[in-house]
């Protein structure tokens, strides 16, 4: 029983919109995104790794993959689900907490 | 002697066709990847710059050498998903040789596009530009391995700084075709032996419905399985040849967030309007037009054309009063189109540009993109508004861009109600800055409040669904001088172009209704409307009998009057709402349909003297 809440804590797979700033999601399942074609031309595959940089009030989510900054809106970010992962983009996530974390108050 | 010319002609034109067998080359790339200033390189000054049959999308063409050079609309694959692409696709299957531009810092992204070409079979160079950046960047990248891997050659150029620019001329040389996964070769065989050539083979195997068409055959269902193995290639491709250095962001990385954060974004949103603000409307439309229109305009100019046409005709004439009257052809037109509107359309298109080099304008519409949903359109729309505020018949064009018929309606009718034009802006800006801060308040609140409510009723009416945002964000990065002037020298003259001959025929049109007495029946008719319900002076009719040609000319008549503050926010919301200038409802008719755009005429006629006579009461 225990172990389960665990794993689900763990391997949690919410839509994009709900991330929050700075933390980092792989993209685990597209089959609900009508223009499928369009986020895979841009590099949006299932599997990806991607950092999400900015989620406004709204819904519209912005992405960071690489060295792009890629925008989407909120319907769109609805139908990407993805779970939170720990590793490669965790450090910039603390460095960006720091420089940010402000703003939250404000 | 004009036969003669016209022989010439004749023989030019037989030359120029036996020529197009001559080789052809296509410049292709992601939007943003320094393909025009490469182009220029190549052909030079010479360019023939055309509308593509059937859209307004641009298409730029120019010759180097032997070959003739075609620039492509910036996109992120070649299919038929955008009207842009579907244009990208049509040159590139007529190119002997595609020369593919190449951002280094996006190798990620811009590598999916060559690979696409590659696939379709076509001869390829690929130029990495932006090489000054990479060090900046902390980015290596290992071009002999890239070329191999790809099996097509690769230049690094710095376009900007015309560094490497000199390996064009290798470049189509020795552009070669690539390497293709093999399993797509096998797949491709098939198709193929149908349809006779490779790259219309693939794109029809990607699910390309026309050109499937075009070959009798069926569109294929693979697109997102080829899409996915590409992808899976190229990212390959990159963990070979890219090595990264972990590096301080930068500055400019810093102001993008900033611009795209909701505490932070909103307040550089009105800085930035207010900077756009003192320079157009303050200093251009408040200092340099009042100074031009008053001191060169009517004292210098106007006077001596007068002096000049009164030796041969009298003034008083009906052909006098049409070439120096009021509204003489001569006069007024001159005066307003060299001393209002020309330095008003260069300030806006100076700040447009300046705004969109430096990658603000897409992260204005990331931080737009929730209040845009609320009536119906998503962030990009908010290129169209802006666009609108400089020339709303510009703007109507560029509704294209956005995703479905139902938004582009919806963005033509916002743009033909509420939204003012730059040199309107700028009359609208001198007057109400004489009336006072209340009534600049009164002006925004109320134009604003009809936008939202078209917006919303016709979210509420139109069937359908509206596309959400998807958008690639350029980085931000300081504009380049010569860029800025080219594109604002560029559009100013396009817009003067368009706009000039429209001034000449209203001028030449009410100086007619003038002489023929139709003006006043005219404003006869308009006179109860205004005096008594919207409670304006009778000449105001004339103002508006003007706007029915353009709008800015129709406030531009409105500056000649004395009003009180009240009368000045009435007359100015009713201009703003009223009818859309001649041109642009020309081009409304084109875009968008006969029925579709006298509905939203007649509509402006029926709102703005609605809300005008509305305001009008409310403040008496």
């Amino acid at each position: 029983m225990s172990n389960k809440i665990i794993n689900s804590k763990v391997d949690k797979i919410v839509s994009l919109k709900e991330c929050s700033a700075g933390t980092c999601v792989q993209i685990v399942n597209l089959s609900k995104v009508k223009e499928k074609s369009r986020l895979i031309q841009l590099g949006l595959l299932e599997g990806e790794i991607v950092q999400c940089l900015e989620h406004l009030p709204g819904g519209t989510v912005v992405v960071r993959k690489g060295r792009r900054e890629i925008a989407i809106g909120a319907k769109l970010a609805q139908s990407i689900l993805v779970k939170p992962v720990d590793g490669q983009c965790n450090r910039k996530r603390k460095r960006w907490k720091l420089r940010f974390g402000f703003m939250k108050f404000i | 002697m004009k036969e003669h010319i016209e022989h010439h002609k004749h023989i030019s034109e037989k030359i120029h066709k036996a020529d197009s067998k001559r080789g052809k080359i296509a410049l292709v790339g992601n939007p943003n990847v320094g393909k025009s200033i490469i182009f220029n390189y190549l052909s030079g000054l010479y360019m023939e710059v055309s509308n593509y049959p059937g859209t307004t999308v641009e298409v730029v063409k120019g010759q180097f050498n032997d070959y003739e050079v075609y620039d492509t609309p910036g996109v992120y694959g070649i299919s038929s998903l955008s009207v842009e692409e579907s244009i990208a696709r049509d040159i590139v299957l007529e190119a002997d040789v595609v020369i593919n531009v190449v951002d280094s810092v996006h190798l990620e992204r811009d590598l999916f596009l060559t690979q696409q070409l590659i696939d379709m079979g076509k001869k390829v160079s690929i130029i990495l530009n932006f090489q000054d950046e990479l060090e900046k960047h902390g980015i290596k990248i290992d071009t002999e391995k890239l070329s191999s891997l790809l099996g097509v050659p690769v230049y690094l150029t710095s376009a900007v700084n015309k560094r490497g620019l000199e390996q064009l001329e290798s470049a189509i040389k020795n552009a070669s075709p690539g390497n293709i996964d093999p399993e797509l070769h096998s797949r491709l065989h098939v198709m193929l032996s149908e349809v006779g050539s490779q790259a219309e083979a693939l794109l029809i195997l990607e699910g390309d419905e026309e050109l499937a068409r075009k070959h009798g055959v069926k569109a294929g269902t693979d697109r997102e399985s080829i899409y996915i193995q590409r992808r899976n290639r190229i990212n390959e491709i990159i963990t070979e040849v890219v090595t990264e250095r972990e590096i301080k962001r930068r500055i400019s990385t810093f102001i993008g967030k900033l611009a795209m954060n909701l505490w932070t974004g909103v307040p550089l949103v009105i800085v930035v309007l207010y900077l756009v603000y003192s320079f157009v409307g303050q200093f251009i439309a408040g200092g340099v037009v009042d100074y031009l229109v008053q001191n060169v305009g009517k004292d210098l100019w106007e006077m001596w054309i007068r002096g000049l046409v009164s030796q041969f005709i009298s003034q008083d004439s009906w052909l006098g009063i049409i070439l120096v009257g009021d509204f003489g052809v001569l006069t007024m037109t001159i005066t307003y189109l060299l001393f209002l509107l020309l330095p008003l359309v260069i300030a806006f298109y100076l700040s447009l540009s300046l705004l969109e080099d430096s990658g603000y304008l897409p992260r204005l519409a990331v931080l737009m993109d929730r209040s845009f949903n609320a009536v119906g359109l998503n962030g990009s729309a908010v290129i169209p508004i802006v666009l609108g505020f400089g020339c709303v018949t510009a703007a109507t064009i560029t509704t294209r861009i956005l995703g479905t018929s139902r938004e582009r309606t919806i963005a033509t009718a916002i743009l033909q109600f509420a939204i003012p034009c730059s040199a309107q802006t700028g009359v609208v800006a001198a007057l109400i800055a004489g009336a006072g801060f209340e009534s600049l308040l009164i002006y925004i609140t109320t134009i604003f409040a009809v936008l939202v409510i078209i917006g919303t009723a016709l979210n509420k009416i139109l069937p359908g669904e509206s596309s959400t945002l998807l958008l690639d964000l350029p980085p931000m990065r300081l504009p380049k001088l010569d860029n800025i002037v080219r594109k604002t020298t560029f559009r100013s003259y396009a817009f003067m172009k368009e706009a000039t001959p429209w001034f000449f025929v209203g001028a030449l049109g009410i100086g007619i209704f003038q002489v023929t007495g139709i003006l006043n029946v005219w404003i006869d008719l308009l006179t109860p409307l205004v005096t008594g319900w919207l409670k304006l002076p009778a000449e105001a009719s004339t103002a508006f009998v003007m706007g029915l040609v353009r709008r800015d000319f129709g406030a531009a008549g409105l500056y000649q009057l004395k009003l009180v503050p009240n009368q000045i926010v009435v007359a100015l919301v009713t201009i703003t709402l009223f009818v859309p200038c001649i041109a642009s409802f020309m081009i409304m008719i084109k875009e968008r349909g006969l029925k579709q755009a006298f509905v939203i005429w007649i509509g402006t006629w029926i709102i703005a003297f609605l809300v005008g006579g509305i305001l009008s009461h409310i403040l008496n």
